[in-house]
């Protein structure tokens, strides 16, 4: 940079201090114009102390302190404006994240599980050479699970009278399912610990039902920390009857 | 100190800008007052640099818009004299630059000059007021 370059930027009082460094070596190999510019050094240093030393008059100090006030608040009222464009975004983001968990939660409370749809479809399956004969009535199987390592086996009072034809249990995700073959209705009855699976069921006691594979409908309900689901062939309706049929008897 | 000093700790100077523009102190707190009012009425003033920037700019563009000439009728106003007198924007380049609030290319942005513009502005600038405070 040559010397004149640099006197012509120094006229503006550039902030970058590292330029600065450069451009004084560069102003330094001419001390006419290096003498120039500590001339518009004092200058400026004069016009600076001329004004910082003006005193405010006691009138003006008065109403620049009533500015004060008004000014913030004035800004803490436009700051805090609902129309203010800033607020209105952040209300309607506010609004929809609301809107969106109050349609994920009420709409999770009234849906059938779809891990326990993958009990039932896996449960279905099984073929009649898979179970073990088990003649008995489904509400006294509790010890027979138990031997086989199943513990908290139950079934609604309402369908522990239906006779069962076979007993197993399977495993899906590692948690064991017991099954039972009940030939009234081609109905399986399955039961299983639900917290593993991440399954819940609220309130306690309260039915889901629904349809799958076209021609199954199953029921599910919670209890005690165990879930008790009901599998048909058959259709929704058919097996809404059928529950309701139970509770009324 | 209050919270609303906090929020202007360059009024102020503010004040002395304006009176330097205007030449005359109730002119002065005129036009600061209705920059403030500006000021206040947006909603993207930001922080304190930020409005500090804004509030010096609207002082600029509202005295440009309606230049006002005083005499000098306090002793304050007289010493401000030989800089009022200067023309824009050399007057509001040297002004500022003397009060050391804002650097060149700032000073540039707010006075919507370029830097060489500036830099020529304020050589004269510097010229004038040194034949008036040193005749």
């Amino acid at each position: 940079m040559t010397p004149h370059a640099a006197r012509i930027f120094l006229s503006s009082q550039p902030s970058d201090a590292r330029s600065l460094e450069k451009v004084i070596a560069a102003l330094q190999k001419s001390p006419e114009l290096l003498a120039d510019y500590e001339r518009q050094l004092q200058t400026d240093h004069i016009v600076g102390e001329t004004i910082s030393g003006l005193p405010i008059p006691p009138l003006c100090q008065e109403e620049l302190a009533g500015i004060r006030e008004h000014a913030a608040a004035t800004k803490a009222k436009a700051r805090f404006h609902p129309l203010d464009p800033a607020m209105l975004s952040v209300t309607v983001g506010f609004l929809l994240l609301v809107g969106l968990l109050t349609w994920h939660f009420l709409g999770r409370a009234g849906v059938f599980p779809e891990e326990a749809l993958s009990i039932a479809t896996e449960g279905v399956k099984l073929r009649t050479d898979q179970f073990e004969i088990v003649a008995e009535e489904a509400g006294v199987l509790e010890d027979w699970f138990l031997m086989k390592g199943f513990e908290r086996f139950r079934v609604p009072s309402q369908f522990a009278k239906f006779q069962t034809a076979g007993a197993r249990i399977f495993k899906i995700e590692g948690q064991q399912v017991g099954v039972l073959a009940i030939p009234e209705n081609f109905m399986f009855f399955m039961v299983f610990d639900p917290a593993p699976l991440g399954i819940e069921i609220q309130p306690e006691g309260s039915w889901r039902v629904a349809e799958f594979d076209y021609k199954y409908a199953a029921a599910i309900r919670e209890q005690d920390g165990m879930c008790f689901m009901v599998v048909i062939r058959g259709t929704k309706a058919d097996l809404e009857d059928l529950i309701a049929a139970k509770l009324k008897g | 100190m209050s919270a609303a000093q906090d929020d202007w700790p360059f009024l102020d100077d503010a004040w002395r800008y304006a009176l330097v523009l205007t030449g005359s102190e109730t002119a002065a707190l005129e036009l600061l007052r209705s920059s403030l009012n500006k000021l206040a009425r947006r909603s993207d003033s930001g922080d304190s640099a930020r409005a500090r920037r804004i509030l010096f700019a609207s002082l600029y563009r509202q005295s440009l818009a309606k230049p006002i000439t005083s005499e000098p009728s306090t002793e304050t106003e007289a010493r401000t004299r030989p800089l009022h007198e200067l023309k824009e924007p050399g007057r509001s380049a040297l002004t500022l630059i003397g009060m050391k609030l804002f650097a060149g290319e700032e000073l540039a942005g707010l006075l919507g000059e370029s830097l060489p513009s500036l830099a020529k502005s304020l050589e004269e600038a510097r010229r004038r007021v040194t034949i008036k405070m040193h005749p």
